[in-house]
């Protein structure tokens, strides 16, 4: 899987350090923060094989997918798992049905209580938003926050927004994905709010745009 | 990427169906519960849909009409073919199994007046491009003015790219209307089959496929047998839905035809043909969907409906337009075609 994930994508250095940044912020800042306890593997966390699922590869998906319940299983019957991020919340959502994975899998937003002051637009993640049935429990954990949420028929809703175009990125064409990042940043921005992406790919492939045209992107 | 004229004309598309989507559902929930019903209707078709097929069949020939089953495109215009004859001039509602299987551009290209009478479809052939979007409208990716100047050409300049939109239309009514009135054939799609009563549902705004099933003496209409519902009943629900989910509700027409035309005023005996049409025919097209069917995750795509509103949903298609996946993009989905497009 390194291997292959290397093919597909090649952080720089800075979305190395600022995702380590965020999963401290998770961890030891949000969850701690609202009284979750939880186990970390260090060096032993497994990936989830949200990558093989994405590109389709739903057999070997499902092959590694029995060793990682298997490895969950070893490690004393794992029985909740929080997620950081939706392609890993997917992923896992969909080894429960696909091999049995007991452990009930849960992403973080769920669990944590944060402070936001400001207005925004949210750009959902597919995955949350379609996958897993959350867009209402963002639009709710936000506002009971304290923050102000915009909304536009065309840009947010339900049946308007549309995918950053990441996925597209390294499998199929960059041009292509490029051009839809561009043109969902020009979207958000021209509602005149703050943005707050609940998907890191995404953020990454608009924050190009989103810079240039002055909008803030969180 | 496309952009420019195509940014342009996207924007005005989804600012204009959006919305109005949203307010119809929320106006009428009860079109959510016919959507989910007729996606377990349509998925029970499936489950047996060659038994549905020839239900089909013999209910069309109950009402006095004729019903074919077309293995693949070429059989299909070879169908066609044989009902038309020797008669020379034919006109088409927007049908995507006929554009599916190259119905216009064979009929062209024997020789015969052949015209589409949906105002889309019909710039559409004018400018001998494909559609930019399955239903509503085939010429999205034109604006106003480019229509204009497309009209200017072909109507030897009744109208111009800085004419009204409703001068345009007039227009093109105008020329239209001399071909409903000439044509021998009037060739249709279907939104619906009914296997109960061989009936065929059709939904339409502009009322040309009233004038293309009444007025000429002979109507086909071509269908995929993914289109085939239990019931006349369900017919109507799936018109239903695919109405409101286009954005236009409730829709201008109905059309449901179910064999030729016919009259029992004169002693209740049963004559035909009446006013409308001796003739009624319908062809099922195969063309790999019973392939489909047989997989799990194909026979998804078997379920829609056509109402094209998910193209509004797509980031590549807001992006690159009608000039992505070429042909499959606009194509229902067969066979071979499915595996290696999707």
């Amino acid at each position: 899987m390194v291997s292959l994930s290397r093919f597909f994508f090649r952080p720089e250095k800075e979305d190395v350090d600022r995702a380590f940044r965020i999963l401290r912020n998770i961890s030891g800042g949000a969850l701690r923060a609202s009284g979750v306890q939880f186990g970390y593997l260090y060096e032993e966390e497994p990936y989830s094989g949200g990558l093989l699922l994405e590109l389709g590869m739903l057999d070997e998906f499902r092959e590694y997918g029995m060793k990682l319940a298997s490895f969950f299983h070893s490690r004393g019957g794992v029985k909740r798992i929080i997620t950081v991020d939706p392609h890993t919340a997917n992923a896992l959502n969909r080894l429960r049905s696909l091999v049995g994975l007991e452990a009930e899998v849960i992403p973080y937003l769920k669990l944590i209580k944060p402070r936001i002051s400001g207005r925004f637009a949210i750009h959902d993640s597919c995955l949350y938003s379609r996958h897993l049935g959350m867009r209402e429990d963002i639009r709710a954990m936000m506002r009971t926050a304290g923050a102000e949420v915009v909304e536009d028929q065309i840009v947010t809703s339900r049946s308007g927004a549309v995918c950053c175009g990441a996925p597209l990125g390294g499998p199929l064409s960059t041009d292509l994905s490029d051009s839809i990042a561009r043109h969902r940043a020009e979207s958000l921005g021209r509602l005149g709010t703050q943005v707050i992406s609940f998907c890191r790919s995404a953020r990454a492939a608009c924050r190009g745009t989103a810079s240039r045209q002055g909008t803030s992107l969180r | 990427m496309m952009g420019g004229q195509w940014d342009v004309a996207i924007e005005r598309a989804l600012q204009n169906n959006i919305p109005r989507v949203e307010q119809i559902l929320s106006e009428n929930p009860y079109i959510l519960d016919l959507a989910r019903e007729i996606r377990e209707t349509k998925l029970a078709v499936l489950e047996h849909l060659d038994d549905y097929v020839q239900k089909t069949i013999r209910a069309v020939e109950r009402t006095g009409g004729r019903a074919y089953l077309a293995r693949d495109a070429e059989e299909a215009r070879k169908i066609v073919d044989d009902i038309i004859g020797e008669r020379k001039r034919v006109v088409f509602s927007k049908s995507n199994v006929a554009y599916e299987v190259g119905l216009r551009e064979h009929l062209v290209s024997r020789g015969l007046d052949a015209w589409e009478t949906d105002l889309g479809e019909y710039l559409i052939q004018l400018t001998g491009e494909p559609p930019a979007h399955i239903v509503f409208p085939p010429a999205l990716h034109m604006p106003k003015e480019a229509v204009g100047d497309l009209l200017n050409r072909f109507l030897n300049g009744a109208v111009n790219s800085g004419s009204t939109h409703e001068e345009m239309v007039a227009a093109v009514r105008s020329f239209l209307m001399e071909k409903y009135m000439k044509a021998q054939v009037g060739i249709t799609g279907a939104n619906a089959v009914a296997a109960d009563t061989g009936s065929v549902a059709l939904l339409e705004n502009e009322g040309n496929i009233r004038m293309d099933t009444v007025v000429p003496e002979v109507h086909i209409a071509i269908t995929g047998i993914d289109k085939i519902v239990p019931t006349l009943h369900d017919a109507m629900k799936e018109l239903i839905v695919q109405a409101a989910y286009g954005g236009l509700y409730p829709p201008s027409y109905i059309n449901i035809s179910s064999g030729p035309s016919s009259t029992a005023d004169i002693e209740l005996k049963r004559v035909s043909p009446a006013t409308g049409p001796r003739e009624f025919h319908v062809i099922l097209l195969d063309n790999g969907r019973s392939m489909a069917n047989r997989d799990p995750g194909l026979r998804e795509a078997l379920l829609c409906i056509k109402c094209g509103r998910c193209y509004f949903s797509c980031p590549v298609y807001r992006v690159m337009g009608a000039s992505w996946g070429r042909p499959a993009l606009r194509r229902p989905p067969h066979g071979r075609d499915v595996v290696r497009h999707y």
